[in-house]
């Protein structure tokens, strides 16, 4: 499919674009890794030997093509304090970050996709009144906030859950689950709001078309209607922005991660950029980059199975 | 309703001239901010199983709204339905969503004016014939399936099942028009309504589509309400023809005692705008100088005058009624009817002045009084 390809191809440009940039941006920070690596001990004849040691002195886009090949083979160096691999620590933080995001991301949904059909379908009427106020309250309460207070009513409170630490999905997925339930929720609240007026704006949009009456006038019921014929179409926005909206939650998953002691990505991004540990930040902003692209990607493949006239289309951008 | 046998049976006319659809004095308000907006203002008529009756009138003048009200399709927000819509005897205004879903599709369909926003542009052609056989008829997947292709092969689609699983934007917009007719008969209804069916096609493919609706409805034995702002494309596929101005009827007959005798000088501006072959398309309607009438708060009188060739300050005043003419089958809404004495003196008068009531102040630009040609001036 030339749609697909062409994407793939895009995909791959900007994969090297972003790994550039990752590469780069360690590069150009002040103070240099062999220094740092030399921190306390062995001054001068340390740094030119680990300096030799990491061939810091060739050219840029040789030392690129190198970290590059490095990186893909699963070698993104060590950390600086613990000697600890990238490459270890990131296959074990990396999923519990991923986690909680699909987690938070499952939760605005769940809670938005429901709230948003029944509102287009009355638009105006309590319901949709009512569910915009509360969702937009909750947009209000930053998720550090709602976090602090979900730990005081929850686990301080009522004893229910557990106001820190984290259980690996694969010992026990329903422990799992129950773990990152009030860090997701943090997360959560805020994006309700904006899907599910996303998918009501679009969804009354897309009921006023000639399509919708025409099933109407086929006499299929309105339960039908929304969800058979309305709500695909209606649905591009809100895949837009849960995709865009990854990236932000990152940042967000740092703040809650930390409040709840997680030892996700961002936790680990944070502890190394406070031990101004460069190697594992490198690391950590490579993969942030990349799953971000990789996100977009799956989203332009969204849209094709979605819609058939972009999975046909042509020449179009 | 029960269910009925998809294919038509050709030659079947048990119940012939018996009356389907009776509609009564139907009234449509839209309650905007601007006011409230008479799109429908008391239309009534009768239509009889196997027959036509073409609605005619320029654009705005209330023809998808009357169409839509008939069958109860419009939003119930804001809107407003009095009259009675009697369906094989029964009145359906009442009728809730749940019952009249019983009645869409299976007794009464629509064709949309535009084909390219009447289908869904995500769902597979199949499923759009076959979710409505499966809903009313309650067939199963393969029945509807094969359903489908026989309906997409009576509507003259080639290589039917392979159209089945392509999606409407694979189709060119005559193909697509005859998809919609092909999933408004799918239940076999008992009377369509075809609200401009061709007015968003190439002028090529018009009468092919013209002719395929009227095949259909010969085969099936089914009544329909055929709507078009063109004249001309009802005068020789009709048995009656109601012509509106304004949400309101303002001449209704036979069609051919309607081209027989014209009463309504908005029919004869009509018929003068019909294109011809000379210069077809476009400038159709929009030959009839001035613009259509205010449908919120109308002022008093006759809704045409402003742009009659023939009003008189009587035609501001006092709005005509209904009337019937020698034929008591016609009936018009004139004051100084065409073809009578009263509309040629009244006629002789504007021309003489070079003016009419609507536009007294402006001798010589007044289109409607001084140009009596009303013909596109090219496209
Ligand atoms: N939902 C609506 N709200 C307000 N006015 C409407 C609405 N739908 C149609 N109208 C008005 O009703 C009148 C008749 O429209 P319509 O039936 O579409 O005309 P036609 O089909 O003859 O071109 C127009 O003036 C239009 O603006
Ligand atoms: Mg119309």
């Amino acid at each position: 499919m030339r749609f697909v390809r062409r994407k793939l191809i895009q995909l791959v440009v900007v994969l090297l674009c972003v790994t550039f940039l990752s590469f780069l941006l360690i590069s150009l920070l002040p103070g240099d890794p062999a220094t740092k690596l030399c921190a306390g001990a062995g001054g001068q004849e340390c740094v030119d030997q680990k300096r030799t040691e990491l061939r810091l002195d060739d050219p840029i886009p040789v030392r690129y093509v190198r970290w590059l090949g490095d990186a893909v083979t699963g070698d993104l160096g060590a950390s600086a304090r613990n000697q600890q691999p990238v490459w270890e620590a990131l296959t074990q933080r990396v999923p519990v970050t991923i986690e909680l995001l699909l987690y938070s991301q499952f939760m605005a949904l769940i809670i938005a996709i429901p709230l948003g059909l029944l509102a287009a379908q009355r638009a105006g009427g309590i319901l949709d009144r009512v569910s915009t106020t509360v969702l937009f309250g909750l947009l209000a309460v930053p998720s550090f906030m709602l976090a602090l207070l979900l730990i005081y009513i929850f686990p301080v409170k009522l004893g229910w859950f557990q106001a820190t630490g984290y259980t690996d999905f694969t010992d026990n997925p329903l422990e799992s689950l129950g773990s990152l339930f009030l860090p997701a929720l943090s997360l959560a609240a805020a994006e309700m709001a904006v899907y599910m007026r996303l998918l009501r704006t679009d969804l009354i949009a897309t009921l006023q078309e000639d399509y919708i009456t025409m099933a109407k006038a086929k006499g299929m019921p309105p339960r039908r209607i929304l969800l058979r014929h309305a709500f695909k179409p209606s649905s591009f926005s809100l895949i837009t922005v849960i995709g865009l909206n990854f990236g932000r939650l990152i940042g967000g998953a740092l703040i809650i991660e930390i409040i709840f002691g997680i030892n996700g990505l961002g936790k680990y991004t944070v502890d190394s950029i406070l031990g101004q540990d460069f190697i594992p930040v490198q690391g950590a902003v490579l993969v942030i980059a990349v799953g971000y692209v990789l996100i977009n990607f799956a989203v332009d493949m969204l849209y094709a199975a979605l819609d058939p006239r972009i999975r046909h289309a042509r020449a179009l951008a | 309703m029960s269910r009925r046998m998809v294919t038509a049976e050709p030659g079947a006319h048990p119940e012939t001239r018996s009356t389907l659809l009776e509609v009564v004095d139907l009234k449509t308000r839209f309650r905007t901010d601007a006011g409230t907006v008479h799109a429908v203002d008391g239309v009534s008529f009768t239509l009889d199983r196997g027959r036509t009756l073409g609605v005619v009138g320029e654009s705005g003048s209330g023809k998808t709204v009357l169409s839509r009200s008939v069958m109860g399709l419009l939003p119930s927000r804001n809107v407003e339905r009095e009259g009675h819509v009697l369906y094989e005897g029964t009145d359906i205004i009442g009728f809730d969503q749940k019952r009249m879903s019983q009645v869409w599709g299976a007794e009464m369909a629509m064709v949309f004016q535009d084909p390219m926003t009447s289908l869904n542009p995500v769902m597979k052609i199949g499923n759009q014939i076959t979710e409505s056989l499966r809903f009313h008829l309650g067939v199963d997947k393969g029945e509807a399936s094969a359903t489908a292709v026989a309906l997409l092969k009576s509507v003259g689609i080639p290589a039917a099942e392979q159209r089945l699983k392509e999606y409407p934007h694979q189709l060119s917009g005559g193909m697509r028009q005859r998809v919609t007719i092909a999933i408004a008969l799918a239940c076999g209804p008992k009377v369509l309504f075809a609200d401009e069916p061709t007015t968003a096609l190439d002028v090529t493919v018009q009468a092919q589509i013209l002719d395929l609706l009227a095949e259909q409805q010969r085969e099936r034995h089914m009544a329909m309400i055929l709507v078009s702002h063109d004249l001309g494309v009802v005068a020789g596929r009709t048995d009656e023809i109601m012509v509106m101005y304004g949400g309101r009827v303002v001449e209704q007959a036979p069609t051919d005692v309607l081209f027989a005798d014209v009463k309504m000088p908005y029919t004869e501006a009509l018929l003068r705008s019909i294109p011809r072959i000379e210069h077809p398309s476009h400038a159709r309607l929009e030959a009839i100088p001035g613009r259509p009438p205010k449908l919120i708060s109308p002022p008093k009188g006759c809704n045409f005058a402003p742009r009659c060739r023939y009003a008189q300050p009587k035609c501001t005043e006092e709005t005509p009624p209904l009337v019937a003419a020698d034929d008591p089958r016609h009936l018009y809404r004139c004051w100084f009817p065409v073809g009578s004495a009263e509309g040629a003196d009244a006629l002789a008068r504007n021309l003489a002045d070079g003016t009419t009531v609507a536009y007294p102040t402006s001798p010589g630009s007044a289109p409607a009084a001084a140009t009596p040609g009303t013909d596109g001036e090219g496209a």
